[in-house]
């Protein structure tokens, strides 16, 4: 799990906050810039080197933190963290969210205030589709994110 | 033939107007327009310069309706087709269309989307009338035109700090050359005694006959031109702007700094080219010029740290190199030149973006931590002392400000010390004492209404520097730009008998652009509590609508061709004598900074952060 939390976190970490903040903590727009040196990019040749993701590359996504999940019994996964602290700060300081599944129980464990604790996912009415015909007035015409749909296994099989 | 040539004219023209038809997202519609408008006019360049050429390559000069005729001026519209029009137009309308398709998706959910096209069909409009223009008028017409479509471009991005302080700098040496190119036309006009055509000034005996006694004139109207060619192509004393210019989405960089625009002062250069070519000093000046821009700037492309920049400066090295091959006579190969740095700097620019990728391989397989340079075989503090030199890009841009914009703002400064009040009390009777000389003419000798001049002039300059350094009323700045304009009015009137017609085609346009102007800000202050000059303020997020008629505004009352006033300033400043240098002067610089001043305001009322913290706003070294 050691490369996990740099490496997906990072990644995730650089488009959350390009997205949050597209002028101070992203690149803005990609046209104006000018590569300084090889090394990074500016806006124009007296600009501050820009930080982040230019807005194009993020566009489409939504500021959402990673959630990692991992299957594996709550204890092991305890115990990992408890021997790496600094892989440990990624999860108790909250950059990226952790979600540990039984395997056997299938019972859902959040890592929140540094202890895994179950979690009751809450039983919402979601729509059932039979077809895939039927998927279409759910899909959404621009970049939003489309609902949550179930669809029946027997029919579409 | 000839009758063809409007067409390539009209044709961006109508482009330009049907593409503010469509709403902003339309991204389809706009883009085809721009399209089909560029691809239209590059199908037609090829098919019309190839008809021309199995025509033997005539001169094609076909003459317009005349928009001003009075007894000694005529302002006529006139086109001029030659050599240098047909390779300047073949590249021209090739690059525009490369870069037109290139943008079609490059600019994909810009929000600026339908204003970069249609700013990109304005320029192309100006860039046209440049190439085709058959008199300094219609040059100048097209000259205006690109100015502003350059400092619409530059400030694309317009609610950052840094586009919209760097436009108002490009703005403001564009207007230098744009005043240069005034003043040729009046020292040509008085050589000439009529409005000269290009057409009549490439041939030999006529120009010799003007020269022979008039070859001070002569030195001065090339000098103009010369200063006004190398304001446009960044040469020698005005370096500066082109790396600042960098601001804007990198098509329009590649096309403006890389290509069209910045070549513009070559063009000029070489469709003068029978007029000053016996002039041996002239040509000289010009050679110098372009070497010790070719030296300058290949210095300080080499210790740039950013693509672009270092792009920009070797490409106006190149250009002091066809300066060079203009002074030596050398016009095929300066066309041939021209072509091939418009390409290749366009091209750079358009990959600049991805220069990592292209040079990566080199880094990682080749890589050579200090490559041995040219310089390494100098002396050590030689080396140095150059490298320093040239990091501080040869101190010209401090030069311009120390030697020109400080001075300027020095001396409007010192009138801090006038209210408002006062400078009404102070100035409106001395108009009123003035009209009533003007009144009672024929009984003022000849020789004391030519000093009368100088003073009201004066009064005039001090009106627009008062403008120039106004921190806290932006109605008093407008104005204060208006009453410039009256006290030239006034300067000018005492030199001769002329109609009053001519007045008030100049005083028209200013009286009708000051009070839209008055319009617009009291609207605007409707909304916003506080409108000064000391920041800028950023309002063209809330209200697009008044910010697009407070340009036209700013632009008629610095002259542009928008309203009657830019043939009223030709008109006026044809009535100035040929011996009356310091009058010249004197309107001259009130034209520079008048422009300034209109632009300044616009920028700080309109452009840059927003003064609302609801808005997103960059950091200000972004």
């Amino acid at each position: 799990m050691r490369p996990l939390a740099p490496v997906c976190g990072g990644i995730n970490l650089e488009y959350f906050f390009s997205r949050v903040d597209t002028q101070k903590l992203g690149a803005g727009s990609k046209l104006p810039h000018n590569v300084m040196g090889l090394f990074g990019v500016a806006n124009g040749i007296e600009g501050d080197l820009r930080p982040g993701l230019p807005h194009q590359m993020i566009e489409m996504h939504d500021p959402l933190r990673l959630l990692m999940v991992v299957e594996h019994s709550p204890e092991v996964v305890m115990k990992i963290l408890q021997n790496d602290k600094s892989m440990r700060d990624w999860y108790a300081l909250e950059w990226i969210h952790l979600v540990v599944l039984h395997p056997e129980t299938r019972q859902i464990y959040r890592f929140q205030e540094g202890i895994f604790l179950p979690y009751q996912p809450t039983p919402a009415h979601l729509p059932h589709v039979t077809t895939v015909e039927k998927l279409e007035p759910w899909l959404a015409r621009n970049s939003d994110n489309a609902p949550i749909i179930i669809l029946d296994k027997n029919e579409l099989a | 033939m000839a009758f063809l040539i409007p067409y390539f004219i009209y044709l961006p023209v109508l482009g330009f107007l049907i593409s503010f038809f469509f709403r902003n997202p339309h991204e389809k519609a706009i883009s085809w327009v721009v399209f089909l408008t560029v691809g239209l006019h590059l199908h037609l360049a090829l098919v019309f310069v190839g008809f021309w050429i199995v025509l033997g390559q005539p001169v094609l000069d076909i003459q317009g309706i005349s928009l001003l005729k009075t007894p000694h001026y005529e302002f006529f519209i006139d086109f001029h087709f030659d050599k240098i029009t047909a390779v300047y137009l073949l590249v021209g309308a090739f690059l525009t269309f490369l870069v037109t398709i290139y943008s079609r998706y490059y600019l994909h959910k810009e929000l600026g989307y339908k204003r970069y096209f249609n700013t990109i069909l304005f320029f192309y409009l100006g860039y046209n009338l440049s190439i085709f223009a058959g008199n300094f008028e219609m040059l100048l017409v097209g000259w205006e035109l690109l100015g502003v479509s350059s400092f619409l471009l530059i400030a694309f991005y317009r609610n950052r700090y840094l586009p919209v302080k760097n436009a108002v700098k490009v703005f403001s040496v564009y207007r230098i050359g744009d005043v240069g190119l005034i003043l040729a036309m009046w020292a040509s006009h008085h050589l000439f005694h009529e409005n000269i055509t290009f057409l009549k000034l490439s041939q030999a005996e006529l120009v010799s006959s003007h020269l022979q006694n008039h070859t001070l004139a002569g030195a001065f109207i090339a000098l103009m031109i010369l200063i006004t060619a190398c304001a446009k192509s960044a040469q020698f004393p005005f370096s500066s702007w082109l790396p600042r210019a960098m601001e804007g989405p990198t098509p329009s960089s590649a096309i403006f700094y890389g290509a069209l625009s910045v070549h513009l002062g070559v063009f000029l250069l070489m469709r003068t080219f029978p007029f000053w070519e016996h002039q041996w000093l002239v040509r000289l000046i010009i050679g110098l010029v372009g070497l010790t821009t070719a030296l300058v700037a290949t210095g300080t492309a080499r210790v740039q740290s950013s693509v672009k920049s270092q792009i920009a400066y070797a490409s106006i090295s190149q250009i002091g190199l066809i300066f060079i091959e203009i002074a030596m006579g050398w016009e095929n190969l300066a066309l041939l030149h021209f072509a091939g740095n418009a390409f290749l700097r366009t091209y750079q620019l358009l990959v600049s973006p991805s220069v990592v990728t292209y040079l990566i391989r080199e880094q990682f397989y080749h890589y050579q931590p200090h490559p041995p340079t040219i310089e390494d075989s100098l002396p050590k503090k030689l080396e140095y002392a150059l490298y320093i030199l040239c990091l501080k890009e040869w101190n010209l841009d401090t030069m311009l400000y120390r030697y020109l914009w400080n001075p300027v703002k020095w001396a409007g400064h010192k009138l801090d010390f006038y209210h408002i009040k006062g400078l009404f009390l102070f100035s409106f009777p001395i108009f009123l004492l003035g009209l009533f000389c003007l009144y009672f003419e024929a009984y003022i000798e000849e020789e004391v209404e030519h000093y009368l001049t100088i003073p009201f002039a004066l009064i005039g300059l001090l009106m627009v520097l008062k403008a120039f350094t106004e921190r806290k009323r932006v109605l008093m700045s407008l104005l204060l730009v208006m009453m410039n304009h009256f006290w030239i009015a006034l300067a000018v009137s005492f030199n001769e008998n002329f109609d009053f017609r001519e007045v008030l085609l100049y005083l028209s346009g200013i009286l009708i652009s000051g009070m839209l102007g008055y319009g617009v800000i009291q609207q605007l202050k409707k909304s916003e509590r506080q409108i000064d000059l000391d920041r800028f303020q950023g309002h063209v997020l809330k209200h697009p609508k008044l910010a697009a008629v407070f340009l036209m505004v700013c632009l008629g009352l610095s002259g542009f061709p928008i309203s009657p006033t830019f043939i009223g300033e030709d008109l006026i400043f044809s009535h100035i004598h040929s011996d009356q240098l310091t009058l010249a002067f004197l309107v001259a610089l009130s034209f520079i900074i008048d422009g300034l001043t209109s632009i300044r305001i616009y920028a700080r009322v309109f452009l840059g952060p927003n003064v609302h913290t609801v808005y997103e706003r960059a950091y200000r070294s972004s």
